[in-house]
């Protein structure tokens, strides 16, 4: 990755800054609203208030409004760093400059992790100081906790990320890109799941139920109902960030320039 | 040092059914500037594109600094500057981002000493920090070139450079394509300015339906080919008189006279003699206007410019 890299993402505008400054500063308002909000107007009962009012589940259960809208934002990451190049035309320009096709993809891929990195750094940052200031109950940080819900995000966004940009290397373009993953993710993967026939043999590969596994072993949380160990739910979920990545980067080293 | 910079030799390019490049070969010397000519959809572009990789040829080699294409292409790329088709940028870089880009992608580093050279040399350096999506098509011309010469390259493909350029950047760019090859540089050109080739290159061939149909030294190409296949062309006259419309009218009716245009000059007409007229014809043409009444105060040969026999070329069928 070179300071370029970072540069190319920097200077975007449109919806790549508008799904950042959203998740960066919107999200942890609009999470720490629905969460504090209804315990200030009365509505919870005292049970329930003392369940959910606490510094620490209102940083645990805003990390978790992350686990979709952190994803959106890296596969919009991930689809730019995939097709920014090829969509701008100039990739026959960096390939004529002596870079390998993958070599430009991977490093526009390093420097999109490192703004979604940023991002949800800045984003968590934001979520603890809001939910340290206005949670209405007090009560000890539990700062394991929190910490192992952070790291549960990890694999899932950047598999996310990768998953993106093999999907936009394939098409050639961003756009359709984050459309197929939110349909793949939230629509397909899981009829795919209860299918009679294909249902038994999908939930050994399902991204959906590996990813679910695999930040419920990382939370310390129970299962999910897949089929294997967490360390096979881990690998099928870089499996599914892997393989889109591969054969995106096969279809672009063998495109037409 | 390979004896030419570029050596095609039979390169065939097909889409399906269609052939867009059909077995041509070529041979473009070190330190030549060489051009290539053709009318829309001659194939110009996908010559390029194949020659150098872009695309897989159908069949036929292509060779360009002495290694064969596209299997060098690693090594050959960052030799080479180029463009074919528009330049593209990232439009909301600056001109100077832009090209930092491109130099983080290569191989070797870029001084600031050489990035300043090249924008000067397309007269950019005043807008380089200007983002490129202010940029009017000449001035993405001219970045492209700059992109292209980043690295002073031993030889320059150019697929219409002058596009978008206004007069003054046309000659400038023709006079920094020239300098280039004077410096040892070699320069492949495809342009629709025949005037811009004729002035710049030192080869040319035409390319018409995927086929080079005549390639050559600019000079020989001009001369009137009697061989066989090509146009037969006879000497041209340019005569002034007072009454260009009447001078027509006689003129046509003059045995060994092909054609009477209108001269491109007022109160002027272009005759065209048959092959093999010489001097005899052209009194004669004299003798029969002021014969006939048509009064005439100039008679001289008309030279034939590149466009002219670009013409004949490509409606005649190509030049043996």
């Amino acid at each position: 990755m070179t300071s370029a890299d970072m540069v190319l993402f920097r200077k975007s505008r449109g919806l790549f800054w508008g799904a950042l400054v959203a998740v960066v500063i919107g999200l942890p308002v609009v999470i720490v609203s629905i969460l504090v909000v209804p315990s200030a107007l009365g509505m919870y009962s005292a049970a329930t208030q003392a369940e959910v009012g606490t510094a620490t589940k209102v940083i645990v259960d805003g990390v978790g409004f992350l686990t979709i809208f952190g994803a959106i934002v890296a596969i919009l990451l991930g689809a730019t760093a995939g097709s920014v190049d090829h969509q701008r035309g100039v990739i026959r320009d960096l390939v004529l400059a002596g870079r390998p096709r993958w070599r430009i993809v991977l490093g526009r891929l390093l420097a999109a992790s490192a703004w979604l990195i940023i991002a949800v750094a800045v984003c968590i940052a934001l979520l603890v100081v809001l939910a340290i200031t206005m949670a209405p109950v007090d009560g000890d940080m539990d700062w394991g906790e929190i910490g192992r819900t952070v790291a549960a995000l990890g694999p899932w966004l950047l598999t996310a990320l990768v998953f993106g940009s093999g999907i936009a290397m394939l098409i050639g373009t961003r756009g359709p890109a984050i459309g197929i993953y939110l349909a793949f993710v939230f629509i397909l993967d899981q009829i795919l799941v209860v299918i009679p026939k294909i249902g038994p043999v999908w939930e050994h590969m399902s991204y959906f139920l590996a990813q679910g596994q695999t930040i419920e072993w990382i939370s310390g949380t129970g299962g999910t109902g897949f089929a294997h160990s967490n360390t096979v739910a881990l690998l099928v979920l870089i499996a599914w960030g892997v393989i889109p990545f591969t054969l995106g980067v096969i279809r672009l080293s063998n495109r037409d320039l | 040092m390979a004896e030419l910079a570029i050596q095609l030799d039979g390169l065939t390019k097909r889409f399906g059914s269609r052939t867009a490049v059909d077995g041509v070969t070529l041979n473009v010397p070190h330190g030549s500037v060489y051009g290539l000519v053709g009318p829309n959809g001659a194939g110009k572009t996908t010559l390029m594109r194949t020659m150098l990789g872009f695309t897989h040829a159908s069949s036929g080699t292509s060779t360009v600094l002495g290694k064969s294409m596209p299997h060098n292409r690693a090594s050959i790329y960052p030799r080479i500057g180029v463009i074919i088709e528009e330049p593209r940028f990232y439009p909301f870089l600056t001109g100077m981002e832009n090209l930092q880009q491109i130099i983080a992608a290569r191989p070797e580093s870029i001084s600031d000493d050489q990035v300043a050279k090249a924008l000067a040399a397309v007269d950019m350096t005043a807008r380089a920090d200007d983002r490129v999506k202010t940029y009017s098509l000449g001035m993405r011309q001219r970045l492209g070139i700059a992109r292209a010469l980043l690295h002073d390259p031993e030889v320059l493909i150019l697929d219409e450079p002058s596009n978008g350029l206004d007069p003054p950047g046309i000659r400038d760019m023709r006079l920094l394509l020239r300098s280039l090859a004077d410096g040892g540089r070699t320069v492949f050109v495809s342009s629709h300015l025949l005037a811009e080739i004729e002035l710049m290159c030192d080869h040319v061939a035409v390319l018409k339906d995927g086929k080079i149909i005549a390639d050559g030294a600019v000079e020989e190409l001009m001369r009137p080919s009697t061989d066989d296949g090509a146009a037969p062309v006879g000497l041209r006259v340019t005569v002034g008189v007072h009454d260009p419309a009447l001078a027509k009218v006689k003129l046509d009716a003059i045995d060994g006279v092909t054609d009477v245009a209108m001269g491109l000059e007022p109160y002027t007409v272009l005759v065209t003699l048959a092959p093999g007229s010489g001097d005899e014809q052209i009194a004669g043409i004299n003798a029969h206007l002021v014969g006939a009444g048509v009064g005439v105060h100039r008679l001289e040969p008309a030279a034939a410019s590149l466009e002219q026999r670009f013409m004949e070329i490509i409606d005649g069928g190509g030049v043996g």
